[in-house]
């Protein structure tokens, strides 16, 4: 819990980092005119996605325990956030048409995913999932029914101790446990979060390319989409990790007849809990402040000009 | 790696899946496309050029054809190991110049006007 407060303003931290650094391109007022109205309206669909996630997300969050008040519909939230991101993304992309002039060129090349992804934030997005993966399959596998009944909502163990020498028979349950009962929901809700990220990386790619003149900002752009997607899945595998992993710290603290392996699991889930959550922190913190194209008001000086130095003469 | 490009005029009397197989054979066959070379997915040219994905494949056909690329289920459309070698690069430039002036002789224009046309429209 301690950690959910501090991610709020490590998410401002982060924010204010990813603002500091922002990615801006200027161009001239007369430049690149159907790339920059392109950028204009796949970043315009890129937030208005974002505010319907974030909506959701909160809602889920403020109405999820109403309707469960077990926390499985509040445990998608951040899901619900990268989801905005990406459909925002994919109906940006697909609806984002270079007009069609009656002389239309095109570049002979192959455009693919893998040369528009940014690979470092690839490859955390992978080490991400996979840790999502080993949590929820370690959490399903040890999980066991509750005193209601509820099939994987608790931690129980069973075996003999010796305690001052004498053979006593330990057994107890702890729980909450994301076993089963939230595992399956979050396993389902991360597949299709999967799909949607396939989804809109392939819709980034294959958005016509508008006039070959401006090739290497649409370029640019391509990158910066495909590099707000991965940041949007990376925010929802670890907006979902982080509160997981660190469901699972005290009930496999208290254990008395723990496994090797799950020893090993409770330092795992120690340290992954609020790495997870400082990552999405910073990943929500980027997402808000994405990269944008920049019109300069006034046309660039002319070669020639007199330059713009000294007071006006009356 | 200079990215080579295509052009379709839609007022253009030759229809678009000519235009666009003229000038890829013209780069297969001048060796500025090399045999292996991948040429982009039907889907991705024909968006580009705000075409039918059909004009693009009959375009993708046709070149298949005439041996100058080579299309694979799941491996797309790549130059064959030994495409038609039709003309260098100059060779196709003096091909599509002699297009040029007939089409200035079929408006009724001559060599001189096709010459000065074409010396307006070079950048400076």
């Amino acid at each position: 819990m301690l950690v959910s407060i501090l991610a709020l303003p490590l998410a401002l931290v982060a924010f204010g980092v990813a603002l500091a650094r922002r990615h801006v391109v200027t161009v001239g007022v007369n430049e690149h005119a159907e790339v920059v109205r392109i950028a204009d309206r796949t970043r315009g669909w890129r937030l208005v996605g974002l505010a319907l996630g974030l909506v959701g997300g909160g809602l889920l969050l403020v109405l999820g325990q109403r309707v469960d008040a077990l926390g499985r519909l509040t445990a998608l939230a951040p899901a619900a956030v990268g989801a905005g991101v990406l459909l925002g993304t994919v109906v940006g992309e697909l609806t984002a048409r270079p007009s069609a002039g009656v002389r239309r060129t095109a570049v002979v090349e192959t455009r693919t995913v893998r040369s528009v992804l940014p690979r470092g934030r690839a490859t955390l997005l992978a080490l991400a999932t996979v840790a999502l993966g080993g949590v929820l399959a370690a959490g399903t596998a040890w999980g066991s029914p509750d005193d209601l009944g509820r099939a994987g909502r608790a931690l129980s163990e069973r075996c003999t101790l010796l305690v001052d020498g004498v053979a006593t028979q330990v057994a107890g349950s702890r729980g909450p446990w994301p076993g089963s009962f939230y595992t399956l929901p979050l396993a389902a809700t991360s597949g299709v979060l999967a799909l949607l990220t396939v989804l809109a990386l392939r819709a980034v790619v294959r958005r016509p390319r508008p006039d070959p003149h401006g090739l290497g900002l649409d370029s640019v752009l391509r990158r910066w989409s495909a590099g707000t997607v991965l940041t949007a899945a990376l925010f929802a595998v670890l907006g979902t990790l982080g509160p997981v992993a660190s469901l699972m710290v005290a009930p496999l603290a208290d254990l008395d007849c723990g496994t090797p392996v799950q020893a090993v699991g409770r330092w795992v889930v120690t340290v992954l809990g609020p790495l997870a959550l400082v990552g999405a922190a910073a990943a929500l913190g980027a997402l808000l402040v994405t990269p944008r194209v920049r019109v300069e008001d006034l046309p660039r000086p002319l070669p020639g000009d007199a330059a713009p130095v000294g007071a006006p003469r009356r | 790696m200079t990215l080579q490009s295509v052009t379709v005029d839609v007022l253009d009397p030759t229809p678009p899946y000519e235009q666009l197989r003229r000038q890829l054979a013209d780069l297969v066959g001048s060796g500025v496309l090399a045999p292996g070379d991948r040429l982009p997915p039907v889907r991705q040219l024909a968006a580009d050029l705000g075409l039918s994905p059909g004009t693009v494949a009959r375009t993708y056909r046709e070149l298949e054809q005439s041996g100058h690329v080579r299309s694979r289920r799941g491996g797309g459309t790549r130059v064959a190991p030994h495409p038609p070698t039709t003309s260098t690069p100059e060779q196709a430039l003096e091909e599509a110049a002699r297009a040029y002036l007939e089409r200035a002789r079929v408006l009724g224009l001559g060599p001189a006007e096709a010459a000065a046309a074409l010396d307006r429209l070079t950048p400076r």
